[in-house]
């Protein structure tokens, strides 16, 4: 199992990875609105200028920004076919069935796959320059006017965080337990459907049962350690956020508000 | 029934969103086991049952949300109508077992987590229909895609909830539910 | 032979960079014989045992098992399930049936056995590992204690009774008790013609029951003969930091001719000492 996974954190020296996380949150959705704000040809300029320029000042790989797109060429040509084909207008250019293709079917279309692609590289961008962790603490500080609603927002984060820290850990442990029990002989291709979802017991129990036990270790762990309580909790000394990470904010709300007048 | 502490539930929480990267990912080898049995499915009904309605709650959202951010699995276009389902799952089987007493606790996980994926179905394809595919998803669609395409799967959650409840009980990683007098 | 890697390589793809983790391997094993392979964390021994029991596939190089070659397309791993055994690095974590009856009896659920057969393995197996067979058999396995799994776990490869057995640190963390016990099965096990491929650090009981080392150093064979022959290269071995047997070491001390058993060195050192007193 050495699928790298995609979106995540690559190391590298630049303005973007030293940017605090909290800031650069709030910038990705302040651009998340430009990209999605796309509709003529000046919003769509302005909306892939800013990106092109975010990930010149990212210093990231090509391949490591697009990573996701590859993947998702079947799914972008499938809901730009929908799009097309299924829009429904009366001034058809070429009818069959139930396709009706329009101009307004492919215009909708190519505006949908634009999107998505400027979207995903958006946030390829935010995973790949924020570790888990930062991220996690970021929308913990954001989402804090959330506990007026008594939502308990540092028990969501430490459920994330120690959620994602998992997940490498678990990861190995299922490749193994697969192993072991394909070299005694498990197998997976039974017909009958009742056999078949048991094949899959010798896989599921073991999984739950490691990924339990590292839970329960992980508490005692904690509780031994002191730990009293998520609210209870001292936090890191507040950090006020630099100049420059205000100059970017001030930067993405002036194109924010600029895409709504284009 | 004895409690466990807040923190353990959170920790359990935690692994079960863990387990719904990771299941997706280590059944990825074995054909067609990913598309058709979601075994995402897993971890969110065992951690509404285990932890509660809140913690199931979150496991649902959460799961399938960093799933997609870190595998790209789900696609995006799937991901909040299955956010709705899963996260409706682990809220009703968390709640159905605080009113379900039959005394055996089999008996209890089995009757609760029917309830949640009936609900969890109801109220995604009710999503569906009025929100993210609002007059595209009619009832003919709903029945196909959460009903019939869903029955190797269906089958195995039923196996492997109740398995996976009792196998944990045994291994004193959760409490008994109705301890020995 | 009835294993023989040629030339074996594995790969490891690594956010687009390529690393080693085998190179050039070859090795040719007989039947029936005892093979202990030792090398340091993450020196890639763990892979090749994998490999051999076909379940990494090699980047490129050969694996033959009887002289077929496991990975060609034409070849049934069904057969290479049957005659191989593989105790994983903590194989308590791979229980999960309601009872150790039903556990040990998963590796024998597709083979052509009667339930008479079935059952007369089962048993052999369980007080092989020294249990008594009716007091454990409707036990969960997931209540009993830790070296409890252990050796249910194990006897679960054993009922299949493989021709080949490959053990990844069977020992480690086991009581002196259960460790001596263990040892003592597969040098039964390895007195009815199993061939047996143990990892492990722990080079005493290797010295034991081992009759042949194969050091493996960051992904490549360094040192592969006879437990003597290995263990006379303390220097090299030390290097790779790798430890030498008690009696090795010890015979070394007291310029005793050298042995790598403690029997063989108690008897050394009791001659010595009787030379003396003459």
């Amino acid at each position: 199992m050495n699928r790298s996974m995609t979106g995540q954190y690559v190391q590298k020296d630049s303005v973007l990875h030293k940017m605090d996380a909290r800031a650069k949150l709030l910038c990705f959705i302040l651009l998340l609105v430009v990209m999605l704000k796309a509709k003529t040809v000046f919003s769509y300029g302005l909306a892939a200028v800013t990106l092109v320029a975010v990930c010149a000042l990212s210093k990231l790989s090509f391949s490591a920004l697009t990573s996701t797109l590859s993947r998702m060429t079947t799914f972008l040509i499938v809901i730009f076919l929908m799009n097309a084909l299924f829009f429904s207008t009366q001034e058809a250019i070429w009818k069959w069935g139930i396709f009706t293709l329009s101009r307004e079917g492919i215009v909708q279309g190519l505006h949908v796959v634009a999107h998505v692609v400027l979207v995903l590289v958006l946030s390829n961008l935010l995973t790949c320059t924020t570790t888990p962790i930062e991220l996690t603490t970021a929308l913990e500080v954001l989402l804090k006017p959330l506990k007026v609603f008594r939502i308990p927002v540092e028990m969501i984060a430490l459920v994330l965080s120690v959620a994602l820290s998992f997940i490498p850990t678990l990861l190995q442990e299922a490749d193994t337990i697969r192993k072991a029990q394909i070299a005694r002989g498990a197998r997976f291709e039974s017909r009958n459907l009742i056999e078949k979802a048991r094949s899959f017991l010798p896989l599921i129990l073991p999984i739950f049962l490691c990924a339990f036990r590292r839970a329960d270790e992980l508490s005692l762990a904690m509780e031994a350690r002191g730990y009293r309580g998520a609210a209870k909790r001292t936090k890191k000394a507040k950090i006020p956020l630099k100049k420059s990470d205000l100059l970017a904010l001030g930067i993405c709300s002036c194109i924010c508000a600029v895409q709504f007048f284009l | 029934m004895t409690k466990m502490s807040i923190l353990k539930r959170a920790l359990i929480c935690a692994v079960c969103i863990a387990l719904c990267v990771v299941l997706p990912m280590a059944f990825h080898s074995i054909p067609d086991a990913g598309s058709i049995l979601s075994p995402m499915h897993i971890p969110a009904l065992l951690c509404g049952l285990v932890c509660g309605p809140w913690f199931g709650l979150l496991c649902g959202l959460a799961g399938p949300l960093l799933s997609s951010q870190l595998t790209g699995m789900p696609m995006m276009a799937y991901l909040p109508p299955m956010m709705v389902e899963l996260a409706v799952y682990g809220l009703v089987a968390g709640l159905m077992m605080q009113f379900v007493r039959t005394k055996k606790s089999l008996a209890d996980v089995v009757i609760s987590m029917i309830v949640a994926m009936l609900v969890g179905r109801i109220v995604a394809g009710a999503a569906k229909a009025l929100i993210f595919a609002a007059g595209e998803f009619t009832m003919a669609m709903w029945i196909s895609s959460y009903f019939v395409a869903m029955i190797p799967g269906i089958i195995m959650h039923l196996v492997a909830v109740p398995a996976l409840y009792y196998a944990l009980e045994k291994a004193h990683l959760i409490p008994r539910r109705y301890p020995k007098a | 032979m009835q294993i023989q890697l040629k030339q074996l390589c594995l790969q490891y793809d690594c956010e687009g960079r390529k690393s080693d983790v085998l190179q050039d391997i070859d090795l040719q094993i007989g039947r029936g014989e005892f093979i202990g392979i030792m090398g340091r964390t993450g020196c890639g021994k763990t892979s090749l045992v994998q490999l051999m029991a076909g379940l990494l596939t090699p980047t490129s190089g050969q694996v033959l098992i009887d002289g077929e070659d496991i990975n060609s397309r034409h070849y049934d791993k069904t057969i290479l399930r049957g005659k191989l055994g593989y105790v994983f690095q903590y194989p308590e974590y791979q229980l999960f049936e309601t009872t150790v009856y039903r556990d040990v009896a998963f590796a024998l659920k597709y083979s052509k056995l009667s339930k008479k057969e079935v059952e007369a393995r089962v048993r052999q197996a369980l007080e092989d590992m020294g249990f008594d067979f009716a007091a454990i058999r409707e036990e969960s396995p997931l209540a009993l204690s830790g070296g409890e799994k252990r050796r249910v776990a194990i006897a679960g490869v054993l009922a299949a009774q493989p021709e080949i057995l490959i053990l990844d640190e069977p020992i480690a963390g086991l009581d002196p008790q259960a460790r001596d016990a263990f040892l003592k099965l597969l040098k039964k096990l390895h007195a009815q013609g199993t061939t047996i491929l143990m990892i492990s650090h722990n080079a005493d009981a290797l010295a034991d029951c081992a009759h042949r080392l194969i050091v493996i150093n960051d992904g490549k064979k360094a040192l592969d003969g006879t437990v003597e022959e290995v263990f006379s290269h303390e220097e090299v071995l030390s290097q790779m930091h790798l430890d030498v047997s008690f009696a090795s070491r010890m015979s070394k001390k007291l310029a005793l001719p050298h042995s790598v058993t403690y029997e063989a060195f108690v008897q050394n050192l009791k001659a010595k000492l009787g030379g003396d007193a003459q």
